[in-house]
């Protein structure tokens, strides 16, 4: 007896070192490496040696006609992108929620394919196929349905262009959320509704949406600032005015462009407010749901006539969404392709310089390295959060959950920018080498999802099953490898897994941060293929190929771990 | 209204819930649907609601076929065994959703809202949300919200499971004033067959999704129709037996404790036909040593000895035992045998119109 209540007792002891230690990380790394760089962007902006601090730089960026119209094309960007994001997952959670069919898994995994699918890599494809002189012309000329090229990608379409290139990559966000919250919601709760003489229409309108919208908001908040943000699409459109793509041109000479570092503060002030605008209104309206009934389950089987209806939705969809893609996959075997619909020779030799050329193969090879630290990281801090947060180990656990979830709203472009502008000069330099920043970069920004990942877990796993393993003499440590780690296996793999591929896919970060071709992550070598005369498009094509098939392989991956709990993972 | 339920089946792929349900729901009644968890009854209930379409046979309302009808068209009212109060509204805007739909004037909507809100004390509580209210206030609410549309029907699904132990009980007798009140059809399935015994007018039992008896509260009890029954509504002692002689008012029967002879309720059985006994704990008499020439004046009367005693508050629980058979005789504390020991020897009798014979 005298020893089982040491055993316990130490086992309660040693549970308090590691939570501190990691709590003390998280505080570290996010003072130097999120609050440090965001002030110097804010002190740089507000403050100046000649005439002290000064709103004059925040009241000329408002007189900046082109920086306002990048912001203002930009928060159009994040509206039309949620828009259509909602359009195109809302009728794909309703049926996938409700409906059990044959194949489901199978399509379920594949809508969610899109998600890790580089957009800025499709929009290389975009240009092959809707240039003035790319496929669709031509054959439309070629047809003779038209006499004159039809300017696809003027500059009046850009931002429908770039709002519905990321809608395609994002609705699976938005999808994953609504498809949480509808399989969350009590069925008896439309049924009730049913029995008082209402359709399906005034039912959905009238008790599901009001009950889903806390799922809608946590998603569309994701996607409405990623759109926002994301710099490699308007880049590669070619969607100059668009604020990421201000902040990209501005880190050549950062320092000492206030006005822009105004720019970059501006955004961080809109991100934030909309993120806790978001968390204010979710939290007002997200009704704690009352005790399940009897668990009829609101999931029924498909009739064959749904069957039509589902396989036309989720593959047209997917269809779309991979259009950029395919163009991409024919542009990468195109050989000789010129003023032809379809390239006149198929080839492999992209794809062998690939494989040859010096600067494909440090990207590769630089983008391993790095995501695989990055996840490193992620996987060991994020267990601990979510462990000291889901088990209450620290007074104001729940202050640290909210303090991880920071990266949300913090775009990757100016956590970049601001590393840049913070730790030029400094060791860390990333002039010189950026691998450091690269690897913390990475893995902040994705610190979230690994967390939520692990919790989603945590919760599932009843806090006896580790007491029982004190009970039976185990330490604290022995416990959870023994038994926490393996119970939490899924979620972890799923996490990490998540983690590394956003890491490969990473723009932002990779293409301001990393300056020298030796350092260059996969992103930044398929852009510099892509600016290339001659051939670079192509082995561009091949490259963003390769990652692309990689990417695919962990999302199938993690939708075979996780299932229906993607949701979790994706919420703001 | 007056309904009939006629061949109901539901079929889950390969498992049958409901199978070839025959029962009668008589205009004004409330009728109990009972049965152990797993037995089809909210099948059967939802079937009724119109939230689950029969795999084939018939539902009738006063005549009029309504199995191919929605829910709102069927006139019911329903209380989930959750409630479903929806948590984005108020609680008269839970109550008025009906009505609304129904397009009641804004005049009438105030009308019918304020009475259901007085006849469930929730008029204090109108403004609040569900989240806010304790379990008994939601399930006054979820009953308001029902019956504010005034069906026909009122649907109630384990409306009581919910409850702390005193609450349900409160609720059973406000639920049972309110039906006399309101005498609306009322179908109310649970498991809990204290609940049905002491509310229902009528009471239909159900099991592996077959219906097997209905009847009054008192019918059931006592004339059970299986050992099912007997054991599933209240506690019984089931003997098995053999029947040695039939008269035209008494059968014997033959056990390990002995004869029993019991009143024949017209049914026949012949000689050397198995049988189980029923004999419920409470209808036993027992005897002190003492009083051996009393017990000898009864018709079925066994010594025993008195293996175990459980204290139960009003009465006790006594095990007796003869040569390893045993028996439950539930013991009032007033009487004088009350204070004997554990292990002494005693006799025991019951009247053979107490006695219930099931086939096997």
């Amino acid at each position: 007896m005298a020893k089982l209540r040491k055993n316990i007792f130490q086992g309660y002891n040693y549970s308090q070192l590691p939570s501190y230690l990691i709590l003390l990380a998280i505080v570290f790394v996010f003072i130097f490496f999120l609050i440090i760089p965001v002030f110097s962007i804010v002190s740089k902006s507000l403050y100046t040696k000649e005439s002290g601090f000064s709103f004059q730089y925040m009241s000329l960026l408002f007189q900046n006609s082109l920086y306002m119209k990048g912001v203002r094309n930009s928060l159009l960007i994040g509206v039309v992108t949620t828009l259509f994001s909602l359009i195109l997952s809302l009728p794909l959670a309703l049926t996938n929620a409700r409906l059990n069919y044959k194949g489901k898994a199978l399509l379920s995994g594949l809508l969610l394919v899109p998600m890790v699918m580089p957009p800025f890599v499709g929009a290389i494809g975009i240009h092959r196929f809707f240039a003035r002189f790319g496929s669709v012309n031509i054959f439309l000329l070629e047809k003779g349905l038209i006499t004159t090229p039809i300017d696809w990608l003027s500059p009046e379409y850009y931002l429908f262009l770039v709002s519905f290139i990321e809608s395609l990559h994002l609705y699976p966000i938005l999808y994953l959320n609504l498809v949480a919250a509808l399989s969350n919601l009590d069925p008896s709760l439309e049924e009730a509704a049913a029995t008082m003489g209402d359709n399906k229409f005034t039912r959905f309108k009238n008790i599901t949406w009001p009950l889903i919208l806390p799922g809608f908001f946590s998603g569309s908040i994701l996607v409405f600032i990623w759109a926002l943000t994301d710099l490699g699409t308007p880049l590669l459109v070619g969607f100059h005015e668009t604020i990421p793509v201000h902040i990209f041109n501005l880190v050549t000479n950062a320092g000492q462009n206030q006005v822009g570092h105004s720019l970059v503060l501006l955004v961080v002030c809109i991100t934030t407010f909309i993120f806790l605008f978001s968390k204010f209104i979710s939290s007002r309206i997200n009704y704690e749901m009352l005790g399940r009934g009897h668990s009829t389950p609101n999931v029924s089987n498909a009739k064959w006539y749904d069957y039509f209806s589902i396989y036309f939705i989720s593959l047209s969809v997917i269809f779309l969404a991979l259009i950029p893609h395919f163009t991409v996959l024919v542009t990468s075997f195109g050989d000789n392709w010129f003023m032809t619909v379809l390239p006149e020779k198929l080839t492999l030799n992209h794809y062998s310089m690939v494989f040859s050329e010096s600067l494909s193969l440090t990207g590769v090879k630089n983008s391993f390295f790095l995501s695989t630290m990055a996840t490193g990281v992620n996987v060991i801090l994020g267990v601990g959060i979510a462990y000291i947060v889901t088990r209450k180990l620290i007074p104001f656990s729940n202050l640290l959950d909210s303090l991880v979830m920071i990266p949300l709203a913090l775009p990757g472009i100016i956590l970049a920018f601001g590393y840049v502008v913070t730790y030029t000069g400094t060791f860390l330099d990333p002039l010189e080498n950026p691998i450091p920043l690269l690897i913390i970069a990475y893995s902040i920004r994705r610190l979230p999802y690994m967390v939520r990942a692990a919790s989603a877990g945590l919760q599932q796993t009843s806090a006896s099953l580790e007491e029982a393993s004190l009970l039976f003499g185990a330490n604290k440590f022995q416990t959870i490898l023994k038994i926490t780690i393996p119970l939490l296996m899924a979620n972890l793999i799923a996490g990490a897994l998540m983690s590394f591929s956003y890491s490969m896919l990473d723009v932002s970060d990779s293409l301001i941060l990393a300056m020298k071709d030796q350092f260059y992550p996969i992103t930044k070598a398929i852009y510099v293929f892509y600016l290339e005369q001659g051939n670079g498009e192509f082995i561009a094509s091949a490259l963003g190929m390769v990652a692309m098939l990689i990417l695919t392989l962990s999302i199938l991956c993690v939708t075979r771990v996780l299932g229906n709990k993607m949701g979790e993972l994706f919420k703001a | 209204m007056k309904i009939l339920l006629e061949n109901l089946t539901k079929r889950y792929d390969a498992t049958e819930a409901v199978s070839q349900l025959n029962m009668t729901i008589e205009n004004g009644a409330l009728h109990f649907i009972l049965g152990p968890s797993g037995c089809g009854k909210t099948t059967t209930l939802r079937m009724l609601a119109g939230l689950e379409k029969p795999t084939c046979g018939k539902i009738y309302f006063d005549g009029t076929d309504v199995t191919e009808l929605s829910p709102s068209e069927r006139g019911i009212g329903m209380v989930f065994q959750n409630y479903a109060l929806w948590p984005h509204m108020t609680i008269e805007e839970n109550i008025t959703y009906g009505l609304k739909l129904k397009k009641l004037t804004k005049k009438e909507i105030q009308v019918r809202a304020h009475k259901y809100l007085e006849m469930m004390h929730l008029e204090k509580l109108a403004s609040r949300y569900p989240s806010q209210l304790s379990g008994g206030q939601q399930q006054r609410v979820a009953l308001a919200r029902a019956l504010a549309i005034e069906p026909k029907v009122l649907l109630l699904d384990e409306p009581l499971s919910n409850l702390d132990a005193k609450l349900r009980h409160e609720m059973r007798e406000n639920l049972r004033t309110l039906h006399a009140e309101l005498k609306i059809t009322t179908v109310y399935v649970t498991h809990d067959q204290s609940e049905s015994l002491s509310m229902g007018t009528n009471i239909s039992i159900m099991k592996d999704g077959k219906h097997i008896q209905s009847g009054s509260p008192k019918d059931i009890y006592n004339h059970p129709k299986n050992s099912f029954i007997a054991k599933f509504i209240g506690e019984t002692n089931l003997i098995e037996g053999k029947v040695t002689k039939t008269t035209e008012k008494l059968h014997f029967v033959k056990t390990s404790f002995g004869i029993f002879e019991a009143d024949s309720r017209g049914e026949s059985f012949k000689e050397n036909e198995a049988v189980t006994l029923s004999l419920r704990p409470e209808l036993f008499k027992v005897y002190s040593s003492k009083n051996q020439e009393k017990v000898e004046k009864e018709t079925n009367h066994f010594s025993t000895h008195l293996k175990e005693k459980i204290y139960l508050g009003e009465s006790e629980q006594w095990k007796l035992e003869n040569d390893g058979n045993e028996l439950i005789a539930k013991v009032l504390l007033r009487c004088e045998e009350q204070s004997l020991p554990r292990g002494s020897e005693l006799s025991f009798s019951i009247k053979p119109e107490h006695i219930t014979l099931l086939r096997t």
